[in-house]
């Protein structure tokens, strides 16, 4: 009848398991906690935020306040020209003379295009400029345009002006982007759509360029497809377009970090790196068949979106959920000497 | 004994792994849990296997880079005090808690 229910080393056993078992649940818990502040995504720009020549976006003196997205890195990409010049080999080969960051081939935050499906405000036309690459154009006249293959590697900027529209009185929690081309659409069952992989980054940046914070690590499959469900431009119902959609989901932690970094959302911007891209039929990405929204003769278009968190009640939950843990295991530690022993008594551990 | 330790741990390891990935694909925990938390650092853990654990190395590097404040500190210090009670016990009396 005094035979102690858990013996030593049974304890031992049970605080152990304990440890590791609780504690990565509870820490989990805290944190997912803390973003249950979060609101909804939603369109960063509004309809009536597209004006025709905006004074502000339309100061072409300054490239900078002329464009959404610029493309930073389009991948790699071959031409006619080049192959009649370096010839076929496959990649990789050094297409060092293909210009990234043409000037013209980015959406322009000139003018007052827009596309709205339901609540989604889409900026205009993009190019990644594949199809038009300026530079190129200039320097070989007969320029045969893109044939195909584009890699799985692009990396391109959000400029300050896609931040204009953020409300600086609430803390940015996500940034979402989702890219479509528009231009075809197909039934939504149709074997264009299928399930595409990719990691994905994002470095933010002030205007000075002075600050910056990089998040990395974000990784995501998804149904290259997205779904109009009236298309009030060609008077349309249900079908797909081409689609890709990079959710930065900050965590709460981050989310507090990067608000108190930016402080001013008007001045940030930016860059997003999109890599490793895979495609579960044609992981190649074989010469004459595209298969990412931004990549092909098409233009695209972007949505971004955004959404804010109540850091307040976040970093009640954080501090508050980590000093009770921080508590527990205080108490632990001390209940684990023997001055203390209460978890002992109460089960009848050995004394 | 030590090999029953052994499995004892090392499962309840891949137990609590398990519950946490589980929770994570089923939308119950945000997507961020799974990666590395801003101002800390994974790197035992970032293998996808520990993905649990992910967010609990990350959550302490964040509470000792003062990510967390004050509770930050106070729960590293618990966090200490357990482990290095428990190493004290175990080179003293061979046994984790007396």
């Amino acid at each position: 009848m005094n035979e102690p229910k858990l013996t030593g080393i049974s304890f031992n056993l049970f605080a152990l398991v304990g440890i590791l078992v609780i504690l990565p649940i509870s820490t989990a818990f805290i944190t997912n906690l803390g973003s249950s502040t979060n609101t909804k995504y939603e369109s960063s720009m509004k309809p009536n935020d597209f004006i025709w020549n905006d004074p502000y976006l339309c100061a072409v003196d300054n490239f900078d306040d002329y464009s959404w997205v610029e493309w930073l890195d389009v991948g790699d990409n071959v031409s006619q020209l080049y192959e009649i010049n370096y010839g076929t080999s496959n990649p990789p080969v050094n297409y060092d003379f293909m210009a990234d960051g043409a000037v013209l081939s980015h959406t322009a935050g000139c003018n007052n295009f827009y596309y709205q499906y339901g609540n989604d405000v889409f900026w205009g036309n993009s190019r990644d400029n594949h199809r038009s690459i300026e530079s190129q154009s200039f320097k070989y006249p007969n320029y045969g345009g893109y044939i195909g293959y584009s890699g799985d590697d692009f990396t391109f900027r959000i400029d300050e002006n896609a931040f204009q529209h953020l409300d600086d009185t609430q803390d940015l929690s996500g940034i979402k982007l989702t890219f479509i081309d528009n231009f075809i659409g197909y039934n939504c069952d149709s074997v264009a759509f299928r399930n595409i992989s990719f990691n994905y980054e994002i470095t933010l940046i002030d205007f000075n360029k002075s600050l910056s914070k990089f998040y990395g690590g974000f990784e995501d499959t998804q149904k290259n497809s997205y779904h109009i469900k009236f298309d009030p431009y060609n008077n349309q119902n249900d079908y797909c377009v081409e689609s890709m959609s990079l959710n930065f989901n900050f965590n709460p932690l981050e989310s507090i970090e990067l608000n108190e970094i930016f402080t001013d959302y008007d001045n940030m911007s930016a860059i997003i790196r999109v890599y490793d891209i895979e495609d579960e039929y044609n992981i190649n990405y074989t010469t004459g068949f595209s298969d990412l929204v931004f990549t092909g003769t098409n233009k695209h278009q972007t949505m971004f979106e955004i959404r804010y968190v109540d850091t307040i009640q976040t970093n009640f939950f954080l501090s508050g959920g980590t000093f009770i843990l921080g508590g527990i295991l205080w108490l632990l530690a001390i209940a684990s000497t023997p001055y203390w022993n209460p978890l002992m008594t109460t089960l009848g551990g050995k004394k | 004994m030590n090999s029953i330790l052994i499995i004892i741990v090392i499962g309840s390891i891949l137990g609590s792994t398990s519950i946490i990935n589980a929770a994570a694909k089923n939308g119950f925990l945000s997507s961020g849990l799974t990666r590395s938390v801003a101002g800390g650092v994974a790197t035992i853990s970032s293998s996808s296997f520990m993905i649990g654990y992910t967010n609990v190395e990350t959550f302490i590097s964040a509470a000792a880079n003062g990510s967390l404040g004050l509770a930050g500190f106070f729960f590293i210090g618990g966090l200490a005090a357990l482990l290095i009670t428990w190493a004290g016990n175990l080179l003293e009396f061979g046994s984790a808690i007396k």
